[in-house]
């Protein structure tokens, strides 16, 4: 492969927001509907692909440089997953670098023109849907991989995030106002109404 | 709109409540001001939300005015007056209540509600049209999108969802809000409509069932009469649906934490932590009453 950041275009010693920006720029430059009925589509879609692989391969090679704690943020996690041994078929490790650039539907949209649907692509969909915001989805399809290949601890990590983050959601609630305090208030606020309703008033401010 | 988005107002400090009630005041002055008194009757607590969202990006200090409503005829309440936010509230309200005026007429074949409702709105609708056309096509565009779904008769509620969460993103992010809170505040709008949404499915839910009417959340989880009565059905769809809402609700407190607000910020946690779940629970739980 040639040097990654001169198919992008930048210098060694560009920022990373540099490198999204000048990425961003091609990847727009060379999007495939604007080639609808061209006859460079093969042209730009070869390009297109290169530079994906390299704004990819600069992303690895900063992460695993200049950090080796491993944060656990939206891109890391399907970037860990890259080791992982099941995905032999060579365009599922594309499909999970678009889900890594956040393109979901692109991603779906390939996973829908596939003919075989096996653990792999409901997990894979089912991370797309899950970025995109698509709970419900995401939720059947994971655990319809979970279900296909109980083994993968990739997998049921991702099914247990999905069924576990209420959790934290919850706890964040607590923080804020617990629901005893709640409940507390209201019950003085109810108190108040049926106070006034008889004529007097226990709070006077409402 | 659906009026979802709302305070727990045993929870906000007596300033903050005040402040609460001007936004709300002062959409309903802006209403009148710009458009006509007619109008006012489209007002509701979604759209008070984005103004009060909207204005929380920008530091100038609202200005507040006393004055004098019909509905509350002895004390003079207090109003904000010339926020941006406020005005463009106002326009989306007009065109927000006359596309859902617009749907129901072809739901139901023209009734006199609606045909009341087109000319109480026409005037106004036309004023509001002019400074957003651009703003209103793209609502069209994705709401259009939403009832081909309703015609074809959907049955995945998150792919019906995902129109009306496009529909939001529109509404909340205007030219005008800083470019650094856009993209953030476009997922959190997104988010909001998603929830909305299906909490209103769930809520029409048996009344759609009676009228025939389509209703993602039957089709989705196919309910068979023999089977179960409608309010089983609901009891079961309920607990089907609660981790999705659930997870809608953690992405939006997650996201307005990264948005840059730079005021009204108890007010806008005691939505996103307190006022939303609340509304979650009622609706799920088929209360009508405020109070739990």
């Amino acid at each position: 492969m040639n040097n990654p950041y001169e198919v992008l275009g930048v210098n060694e010693s560009a920022t990373d927001e540099e490198i999204k920006r000048a990425y961003r720029a091609l990847a727009q430059k060379y999007h495939p509907d604007k080639y609808v009925n061209n006859p460079l589509a093969s042209l730009a879609e070869e390009k297109l692909k290169e530079i994906n692989e390299a704004y990819t391969a600069i992303n690895q090679q900063r992460k695993s440089g200049t950090s080796h704690t491993q944060s656990y943020n939206n891109d890391q996690t399907y970037n860990s997953s890259y080791a992982g041994s099941g995905s032999s078929n060579s365009s599922y490790v594309q499909i999970r670098t678009i889900l890594q650039q956040g393109r979901n539907d692109e991603a779906i949209s390939m996973l829908d023109g596939m003919p075989n649907h096996d653990a792999e692509w409901f997990f894979l969909k089912g991370t797309a849907y899950y970025q995109k915001g698509w709970f419900d989805q995401a939720l059947s399809h994971i655990s319809n991989a979970s279900r296909m290949d109980p083994t993968n601890i990739e997998y049921r990590t991702a099914l247990s995030r999905i069924t576990g983050q209420n959790n934290s959601y919850r706890n964040m609630q607590g923080g804020y106002g617990s629901n005893d305090a709640c409940r507390c208030c209201t019950q003085i606020y109810c108190a108040d109404c049926c106070c006034e309703m008889m004529g007097g008033d226990l709070i006077p401010c409402c | 709109m659906f009026g979802y988005v709302n305070i727990v107002k045993d929870d906000l400090t007596v300033r903050e409540y005040y402040l609460f009630r001007a936004y709300y005041c002062g959409l309903c002055k802006e209403l009148g001001h710009q458009f006509n008194n007619r109008v006012k009757i489209g007002l509701n607590y979604d759209m008070v939300f984005l103004a009060l969202l909207l204005d929380s990006l920008t530091e100038t200090i609202p200005k507040a005015e006393p004055i004098f409503c019909v509905l509350h005829p002895i004390h003079k309440r207090s109003a904000l007056v010339q926020s941006s936010s406020l005005e463009y509230a106002s326009f989306m309200s007009v065109l927000l209540t006359k596309s859902k005026l617009d749907d129901d007429k072809t739901d139901d074949g023209r009734n006199l509600k609606n045909l009341i409702g087109s000319i109480l709105y026409h005037s106004a609708f036309k004023k509001a049209r002019k400074p957003h056309e651009k703003t209103y096509e793209q609502i069209c565009h994705h709401l259009d999108k939403l009832y081909k779904l309703e015609k074809q008769n959907c049955a995945i509620f998150d792919e019906v969802a995902d129109q009306f969460g496009e529909v939001m993103r529109v509404i909340f992010t205007p030219e005008f809000i800083p470019e650094s809170a856009q993209e953030s505040l476009s997922a959190l709008a997104y988010q909001i409509g998603r929830w909305i949404y299906i909490l209103d499915a769930f809520d029409d839910l048996i009344d759609d069932y009676t009228k025939k009417r389509y209703n993602p959340l039957i089709l989705q989880y196919a309910f068979s009469e023999r089977d179960q009565t409608i309010e089983d059905f609901s009891q079961f769809v309920k607990g089907e649906i609660t981790n999705s809402l659930d997870h809608t609700l953690a992405q939006i407190a997650l996201l307005s934490g990264k948005i840059p607000f730079l005021k009204n910020k108890g007010i806008l946690f005691n939505i996103f932590y307190l006022g939303m779940p609340q509304k979650q629970r009622q609706i799920l739980e088929r209360k009508k009453n405020k109070h739990e």
